[in-house]
Order: structure tokens, then sequence, then C-alpha cells
């Protein structure tokens, strides 16, 4: 067969994994128990992997924070022995089955959400926003005493309530919820607002009928009610679990996974298991929290979550979000623009995500790394603006740099030739 | 700014290639305009030009 004709059905096979998926959360579980690979001694964190030595400043505190939070070594000074020692081992998240949103550092007792894709029994597993201390660990790479006791409560007091209720439930269906918040005006990247709502109102009923005292209900209820973007990493599960489906499809150019490590920018292919292309960290455009901000202090890209772009949200779902893409000083016209540009470098459209501003158009979904390099047009990703000591100082977009799909596209070239 | 059709006897007709505001403007400004989808030509290596002609 042509190898254009084979391209062709490995990509129809492989974006139909992502818009044929059925993601539910399944259960609440230790890193340990559904984190495949992940050991004792190792910390997961978000990007392309990267050597501890070389690793930005957040990364370093997050590897740090992580040894503190599971008591292998008794200070800073330590646990940066032990990592520069290979003593504690690192290993970037989406090497897993799970997404570094952030900084992404996940060690063996956080708690995690389980997402499994009922159409391919492939599970994935995220790491719940830190309530009051937002970020916090996983998301920020930060340690602190108050940080340590709320992980601690959320593995103790909380997510054992949530494990039971969702059990009981017999999982959630992520789906719907990410249709139905994007036709109200959700990317579901940057904003989560309707999906957080649909969440709650399914959720909430069950955890009331709950056999338990009425203190731990309203306990969970405010933690769930007072996160913001609480639904986030339901999307990043959904996403990645639909995306792993993909992987080892021979012949595919479906990028299948995007992060950053505020060093490097990565991409990985369906077609090519294993194997990182990857760049400098792009910059970000958009708007800061403050005026006292300004690139100097922003982070280059990192984090994993644009796994939900890959996925046929995000920056690709911008005509869903015109008032994200408003943050950034679009017009609504300019956020059915960016839509439609991205279709230019997509496989397919997924007929599950129907949109109000494109005349209830589908939005376009996987990414062909042959289409970008044709085009010239580089995929759009949103997200949150990190600066150099950690926490969000604004969000926006920024766009994979060209040389991702050029090493890509050459790897492609010596296994397929 | 001059408007489009005020020093002229005959309303203008545009074919405007590439950027939309530029389309949008005049359009607004009741010009007759047809818009040409078009952007400068992607600079690649010859070696990823070999590649796209092969793979796609």
């Amino acid at each position: 067969m042509d190898i254009r004709k084979r391209i062709l059905h490995a990509n129809q096979k492989a974006v139909d994994r992502i818009i044929h998926s059925n993601p539910v959360w399944v259960d609440v579980l230790p890193a340990v128990e559904c984190v495949e690979g992940l050991t004792d001694h190792m910390v997961l964190h978000s990007g392309p992997p990267i050597e501890f030595k070389d690793m930005c400043y957040l990364h370093k505190r997050g590897m740090v924070s992580g040894a503190l939070f599971e008591g292998w070594a008794k200070d800073e000074k330590e646990a940066v022995a032990m990592l520069e020692a290979g003593e504690i081992k690192v290993d970037s998240a989406l090497n897993h089955n799970t997404v570094g949103a952030g900084t992404g550092i996940i060690t063996k007792s956080i708690t995690m959400n389980v997402i499994e894709d009922k159409a391919t029994m492939v599970r994935v597993a995220t790491f719940p926003a830190e309530g009051p201390c937002e970020g916090g660990l996983c998301g920020w790479g930060l340690y602190n005493p108050r940080i340590a006791d709320n992980l601690r409560y959320m593995r103790e007091e909380l997510f054992p309530t949530i494990q039971e209720l969702i059990r009981k439930r017999g999982g959630l269906a992520i789906k719907p919820i990410l249709a139905e918040s994007m036709q109200c005006g959700d990317e579901n990247h940057t904003r989560q607002t309707v999906a957080d709502l649909l969440y709650d109102k399914q959720i909430l009923p069950d955890l009331i009928e709950m056999d338990i005292p009425k203190e731990t209900i309203l306990k969970v209820m405010h933690y769930i009610l007072d996160t913001p973007r609480f639904f986030h990493c339901y999307g990043q599960g959904a996403s990645y679990a639909a995306l792993l489906g993909a992987v080892g499809t021979d012949y595919s150019t479906m990028v299948i996974s995007a992060c950053g490590n505020g060093i490097e920018f990565g991409i990985q292919v369906a077609g090519l298991p294993g194997q990182w292309f990857t760049a400098p960290a792009p910059m970000m455009k958009g708007r800061y929290t403050s005026s006292k901000f300004t690139e100097k202090d922003q982070l280059p890209w990192i984090g994993d979550s644009c796994v939900v772009g890959c996925a046929g949200m995000g920056g690709f779902a911008a005509a869903a979000s015109p008032i994200v893409c408003n943050l950034r000083g679009m017009t609504a016209q300019e956020a059915v623009a960016q839509t439609r540009e991205m279709e230019h470098i997509s496989i397919a459209k997924n007929p599950n995500f129907s949109i109000p501003a494109l005349d209830f158009d589908f939005l376009p979904v996987g990414i062909d790394i042959r289409l970008v390099l044709k085009s010239g047009i580089l995929p759009i990703i949103h997200g949150g603006m990190f600066n150099h000591e950690g926490g969000l100082i604004g969000a926006g977009m920024a766009r994979v740099p060209m040389k991702c799909f050029e090493k890509a596209m050459k790897s492609f070239a010596i296994k397929y030739r | 700014m001059c408007h489009p059709n005020t020093n002229t006897s005959k309303r203008l007709r545009v074919i405007n290639i590439g950027i939309q505001m530029f389309y949008d403007a005049l359009l607004m400004q009741d010009a007759k305009v047809t818009q040409i989808e078009w952007q400068p030509p992607i600079k690649q290596s010859e070696e990823v030009k070999e590649l796209i002609d092969k793979f796609l």
C-alpha cells in the first residue's frame, strides 16, 4: 500500500481513539497504586524528560518538596544530595499514565483521581487541585507545613469520602460534561467555570445522601466548591487516556502529547512511541494578573495540561470560549478564527463537540505533524503563566515550536522509510 | 482617513490578497472587495520539504 494511504488509515484510526473515547472517573487511589512504573524514591515532573541538574528552579524545588513530603530526606540539603546522586529517580509524568499540570510533581503518596477510557480500558491518573493551597506541591512544586498538612488531610480525610462516593456511584462520565461546558463558554483548559458547575450538579447530591457525619459532608463540599477549576484534572485525565489509546498506531503522524518543562518543549507522536521531539520552550503571550509583571518575570512554558489541546480542546476550542480569548484582548470573531486556523492542521472534526459560535460546526481534533509542516501553522496552546519562583502570574497562549515537528518528521522517515 | 470612494467617480473594486483586516476595513467602507486567502510560502529545509512531499 502507498505510504500516504497507510498514513491516512493510521491517522483515522488514531483520531477515532479520541473521538470515540468514553472517559469515566472511576476511582481515587494513591499514586503508587495507579501510576504505572512509579516506584518508591521516584518523583515525576511535567514536560519532556530532563535531568535534575538541568531543571529550572521550579522543578528543582518540586523535586526537593516531593522528597521532603515522602520523608525520604530530613532537609533540603539531604534531598538535593540524594537527587544529585541518583538515589531519588526523576522522570517525565507523561512517560507514565499520568499528566503533570504545572510543575507536575507526583510521588507515591499523592492522592490521584483515576480516569478510565471505557472504549479502550486505558487508565490515567491525575492529581486534584490542592484546595486552599491552590497549586501547592503538585502544581507549583511548593512545600511548607501548611501544604504538607493539607496533603495529609486530603489523603486521610477528604479523599476517602470522595473514594467511597465515586465507587458507590459507579463512576462519573466525563465527556458529557466536557461537551456541554464547551457549548456554554468553557474551552476546558484555561476555563472550567461551567464544567465545575455540571460536576457539582452530579456529585453533590450523592455526597449529601452519604451516611456520614454532616461535618464531613460540609468539609468535602467546601473543598469542591471553593477550589477554582476543580474539574481541570478530570479533563486532562480524559484527554490523556484517549490519546494513550492511540499510542503505537503504526504510520500515524498524530501528536499524542505536548508539554514543557520550563527549559524545553516536547511532543510525542502516535506512530513513534517512546520518542520525544524537543525544542526550546516558548514564552506565552497573554494577560498578567498584575501590571507589575512583564515577560522578564515569566518562565518559558511549563506543564503538561496542553494534552487537552492534543485532544481538541483548549487552544483548538477557542471558538467555544470567546471570554478566555478576550482575556488576551481578542474579539469573539478572532476566537472563531483561531479554531478555524487549527482546522488546517487537524486530522478530523469531533462530532461530540458542536459549538454555537461555529454555527454548531464541530471542533477540530488530532494534530497532524505533516499538516503543521506543510502549512506552517503552529498549534496554539492555552495555559497559565508561571513566574520563575512559582505561582501563576497570568494566562495566555503560545505556539508549539516548529522544531519539534521537524524532528518528528525526520524520525518518522527513518522508521517508515 | 480618506474614504476609498470619496475621490473617485467610480466605486472601487479591490482584490485583497492575504491580510484579512484590510478586506474587513474596505468592506466596511462599502468598497467591492474580493478576498483571496494567501500567506507567504513557509521556509523549510530541502530535507523537510522532501519529506512533506513524500508523506503528504
